[in-house]
């Protein structure tokens, strides 16, 4: 008798508990990450009385946490590879929208700034035409500035992100450590089944947190061991040593930032290691979108300036002076690694826009040759000296290396500050060059209808001397022949002033910088002149040419005009923000998938737990009417004996 | 297999999220008109967009720069006709001179008329055009072109401009030039009886030498005639066509006319004599291809005032009419062009129209909504949003614990 209470007591015991568990699991329905947990009764030992067995109840074995490690470990890995591509969606988001304004954007404002221009070439002598142009000359720039301001405050969030997401990194790491000593020690043995399953679903929460961020991998070992690594097998968490991430700026490119591993054998840069999570997502950010829209962007700024300002130059003012520069800009921004010990001064200058590129540039110095690699892939070399000069893909560097040491290396930025130092040199409208800096007559006394073009530069460098554009004349001695007062080049001769040159039909002739032809049959004593235009203030030439910059294929080795350029690039940003949209939405279903696989083995269903409720009520009010039956046999025991 | 009471929910809920999200994207397609928000809507379109618009606006300032030029060659179209117009009656004013029983008081009053027309016809190359920029003056536009001025007693007109033109671009490909200098209308006439004047280069003195007018076209044959000053008071005249006309030991008169086998000229200045054979400073007339507009008229002046003999009055006018003629042809020749640029600029406005349209339909097909499209669409996703949320409280609602007590 005494059994069979201690039986049913054992009974009620273990209901109790199994009521508990499920309204334990009742009350976490919504609790992120918790594990649902079931009882485990088993039978007592029975006891041998006579010649069999009798049973002595039930007890509670364990309480199970349901749990699949494969399936959170899938979950982990989903989670790492939608938050990267969800992050980078987000950010390329951002610079989508920068440029979905269609008045907003570089196009209207470059339009802007050519139609201006054709204003100017329709009426050269009008100020305000003129000063239109400066206007309009402003408003681009102010909207190349305000863009890259978009971009460059997106570059410093991203750091600030960065900085903020390897702080959580490390907090996260140093709590599942915290975690991991409590669930040691409130396991009691080394029997892995008996680990509390509340503390057990807290620490998978941190490490589903900790792969939100970067991508990890886990490993369990024996007596509630449990190692992180991340990266190439780095490990952040190795029983309880800790090692930690640090944000630091990279050596060879004060600019960029790298996360840095602070490992036992020393630090070490593991930002090409770390693809995954909002880590991998901002550093992919950087590398591949941000910097390839900075410098995207500057190079078409700095294209559409030097190109204005190389037309600028062939031309003539108001005042009657060769024009001037109308766009400034910055040269290349040279950054030297904080490694450098030798003293080598690098200088660079964009001298060939059809050649420049939107790539970043390393130097680097082995002790005798400079070598320069892009971010493409291409190179070239060139030996040290004071100075050395190399021209690469648009930029010639020039390096005065006498105090260079090998190991020595630069980073070489060409088109990054383009779009935000673009400006308006030149404000005075009357220094606009619209005039063509030569004009050419033939003179009324010639006897035949020969005649010469209106001449165009060649070569803006060579126009003056001695501060003024010498008069060049030419002077027909006969029909075939004519001699000239200057040193001219034609038909790959050089002749000097008074030489007898041989005519010939259309013939090209060059001197000063400019280039003239001339056409029909010439009679003897005909002369021609090649004077400067100072006081053409009607004269349109040179402005029409800077107007026909517009759809001239000039960048990008003479496959784009400055709008194809800017049309790449916003093509560009819109096919990466799409393609990660895609990439994100389609990873997000896969998420929804494992967690959905996951959520099957491990979630809570209030109809389930409902039902558990009524079967383990109905067993709990059976085992307490077993002792009321227990109770009522002692009674009747005892009413039998009196 | 289990699912668990949260993903019920959570999943209806993201459902809901996904469908609003593209009702709101459709809605906004729908209120802008615009299909293409962000680059990323469609990255293609959204780049060949930017180019289309380009296009459009350099189309659009090719219009621009035609009504330009159209104007600008009409203004020119009126003033060589108003030229027109003033040669005829030049023409009318020559014959009537020419009659034989006519006075002198009668070409008194000719001659008045003809100088106001000379000054008219001065007044007409020097036109501006809107801007204030003179139409004849080549590239100099603020320099008036044309000037009567007058060296020594040779009455002429200076020309100040040069031989420039300024041409527009009406299409990518196109430019059109849309004036003449004022040298091609007014000083490149041809004529039998052009002279080309020059001093030596090795002059030394500050003698001038003015243009050189056939006077006398009568007695006028074509030669080189040299004026070389043998002290700085005398000059020697040879006449390399007609000897006979030759001058030993003229009297140097600053200013005075020169005449010399139907040539009439005028030094002024100081020239520098030497003694022959090295002789001093040198002054030459010989043959040239053209004469100016303003030169011709000028002699017909002088034919009128001065009192000369009938056959050169008579020779004098015979040239003068050739002249007028071949100004005439000089002008027409300029406005026939001016016609055809005019009619150039007709075809390339309508061709840039043409071009415009399409690119703006393409355009159009690349970015804006085509409406019925988006908004059934619209219905649809609508219709959608509403079985979500319909099953969603259906789902939802069901537990068991209803069915407990």
């Amino acid at each position: 008798m005494a059994d069979m209470f201690n039986t049913a007591v054992s009974g009620l015991l273990s209901f109790q508990r199994a009521l508990s568990t499920t309204s334990h699991n009742i009350a976490n329905v919504n609790t992120e990450g918790f594990s649902r947990q079931s009882v485990e009764i088993s039978a007592n030992s029975p006891t041998l009385i006579g010649n069999s067995f009798m049973g002595t109840g039930a007890h509670v074995q364990s309480i199970q946490r349901s749990y699949d490690q494969f399936l959170s470990t899938e979950v982990r890995d989903v989670t790492t590879v939608h938050s990267r591509q969800a992050k980078f969606a987000e950010l390329a988001g951002h610079i989508d929208n920068v440029l979905a304004d269609p008045k907003g954007g570089i196009s209207p404002a470059l339009h802007n700034l050519f139609s201006s221009i054709q204003d100017v070439a329709d009426d050269p002598s009008s100020s305000t035409a003129r000063s239109a142009m400066v206007s309009s000359a402003q408003s681009l720039s102010e909207r190349f500035h305000s863009i890259d301001t978009r971009f460059e405050q997106l570059s410093a969030n991203t750091k600030t992100e960065i900085g903020a997401v390897v702080n959580e990194i490390n907090t996260i790491v140093s709590e599942i450590s915290d975690l991991n000593l409590s669930i040691k020690k409130t396991s009691g043995s080394s029997n892995t089944t008996q680990q509390s399953g509340d503390l057990l679903d807290r620490r998978d929460g941190l490490l589903s947190k900790l792969a939100e961020k970067v991508d990890i991998s886990v490993v369990y070992s024996a007596n509630n061991n449990m190692s992180i690594f991340i990266g190439n097998g780095q490990s952040v968490l190795n029983g309880t040593t800790i090692n930690t991430l640090a944000v630091q700026p990279s050596a060879s490119d004060p600019e960029q930032d790298t996360i840095v591993y602070n490992g036992s054998v020393g630090k070490f840069d593991l930002s090409d290691q770390l693809q995954g999570g909002e880590l991998g997502g901002l550093l992919n950010f950087n590398s591949a979108i941000l910097t390839t829209a900075r410098n995207s962007l500057g190079r078409t700024a700095i294209g559409v300036a030097e190109a204005v300002n190389f037309q600028m130059r062939e031309g003539m003012d108001l005042n009657g002076n060769l024009g001037q520069d109308f766009f400034s800009y910055t040269d290349p921004q040279i950054f030297s690694a904080t490694s450098n010990t030798g003293t080598a001064i690098v200088t660079s200058d964009i001298t060939d826009i059809g050649a420049l590129t939107i790539s970043d540039y390393a130097l680097t110095y082995d002790g005798i040759n400079w070598t320069i690699l892009s971010d493409k892939g291409t190179t070239a070399t060139v030996a040290n000296g004071s100075p050395a000069t190399l021209a690469f893909e648009g930029i010639t560097l020039s390096i005065d290396g006498a105090t260079a040491s090998a190991g020595d290396s630069f980073s070489i930025k060409p088109t990054l500050a383009g779009a935000e130092s673009i400006n308006v040199a030149n404000t005075d409208p009357r220094l606009i060059a619209a005039a063509a800096p030569i004009r050419t007559s033939s003179s009324l006394n010639n006897l035949s209808e020969a005649s010469i073009s209106a001449g165009t530069v060649t070569n803006s460098a060579n126009l003056l001397s001695g501060g003024v554009i010498p008069s060049v004349n030419f002077s027909f001695a006969s029909a075939t022949s004519f001699t000239s007062n200057a040193t001219v080049q034609t038909g790959g001769f050089t002749y000097a002033p008074s030489d007898p040159i041989p005519y010939s039909q259309n013939m090209k002739i060059e001197a000063n910088g400019w280039q003239v032809s001339l056409s029909g049959v010439p009679a003897a004593n005909d002369q021609f002149d090649v004077q400067s235009n100072v006081g053409g203030i009607g004269d349109n030439r040179n402005v029409l040419q800077i107007a026909n910059l517009q759809n001239k294929l000039i960048l990008n080795a003479g496959t784009a005009s400055f709008q194809d350029d800017y049309g790449t690039f916003v093509g560009f940003v819109g096919s990466q923000t799409q393609a990660a949209n895609v990439s994100r939405d389609a990873h997000a279903m896969l998420l929804d998938q494992a967690l959905n696989r996951n959520a099957a083995v491990v979630g809570v269903n209030l109809d389930e737990e409902a039902a558990d409720l009524i079967r383990f009520q109905q067993a709990y009010q059976a085992a307490a009417q077993v002792i009321s039956t227990v109770q009522t046999m002692f009674d009747t025991l005892l009413q039998s004996t009196r | 297999m289990r699912v668990p009471t949260t993903r019920f929910y959570l999943q209806g809920i993201e459902a809901f999220g996904q469908q609003q999200t593209k009702l709101v994207k459709l809605q906004q397609q729908i209120s802008t008109g615009v299909r293409l928000i962000n680059p990323s809507d469609d990255p293609v379109a959204a780049s060949k967009v930017l180019g289309l618009d380009q296009t459009i606006q350099m189309q659009k300032q090719y219009q621009d720069n035609i009504s330009i030029a159209e104007n600008r060659l009409k203004l020119e179209e009126t003033v060589l006709k108003s030229v027109e117009s003033m040669s005829f009656r030049l023409k009318e004013l020559s014959i009537q001179a020419n009659t034989a029983t006519i006075s002198q008081g009668d070409r008194d009053v000719i001659s008045v008329e003809v100088k106001q027309l000379l000054n008219e016809l001065i007044g007409l190359a020097n036109t501006k055009d809107v801007s204030g920029d003179y139409l004849f003056a080549g590239y100099q536009s603020q320099t008036e072109p044309f000037s009567a001025n007058k060296t020594g007693s040779i009455e002429h007109v200076v020309y100040a401009g040069d031989q420039g033109t300024r041409s527009l671009q009406i299409s990518e490909s196109r430019q059109i030039q849309v004036d003449n200098s004022g040298s091609e209308i007014f000083l490149k006439i041809p004529s039998q009886m052009a002279l080309n004047e020059s001093a030596a280069v090795t002059n030394t003195g500050s003698g001038v030498i003015s243009p050189a007018q056939v006077f006398d076209a009568s007695t006028y044959v074509a030669s080189n005639i040299n004026i070389t000053f043998t002290s700085a008071t005398t000059y020697n005249v040879t006449d390399s066509a007609t000897p006979a006309n030759d001058v030993i030991g003229a009297t140097y008169e600053p200013g005075a006319n020169i005449d010399v086998g139907g040539v009439r000229l005028s030094i002024t200045g100081t020239p520098v004599g030497a003694a022959l054979p090295a002789g001093g400073d040198v002054f030459t007339t010989s043959t040239g291809q053209y004469k100016d507009a303003f030169e011709s008229i000028q002699t017909f002046v002088k034919t009128l005032d001065e009192s000369v003999s009938t056959a050169q009055r008579t020779e004098n006018y015979a040239v003068f009419l050739q002249d007028l003629d071949n100004f005439f042809s000089k002008v027409l020749e300029v406005r026939t062009s001016i016609g055809a640029r005019l009619n150039a600029l007709e075809s390339q406005k309508d061709a840039n129209k043409a071009d415009i349209l399409v690119t703006q339909t393409t355009l159009s097909t690349l970015r804006d909504t085509d409406l019925a499209e988006a908004i059934s669409q619209l219905k649809l996703e609508q219709a959608t949003l509403d079985a979500a949320q319909a099953v969603f409280s259906r789902i939802t609602s069901s537990s068991l614990f209803n069915y407990l007590r």
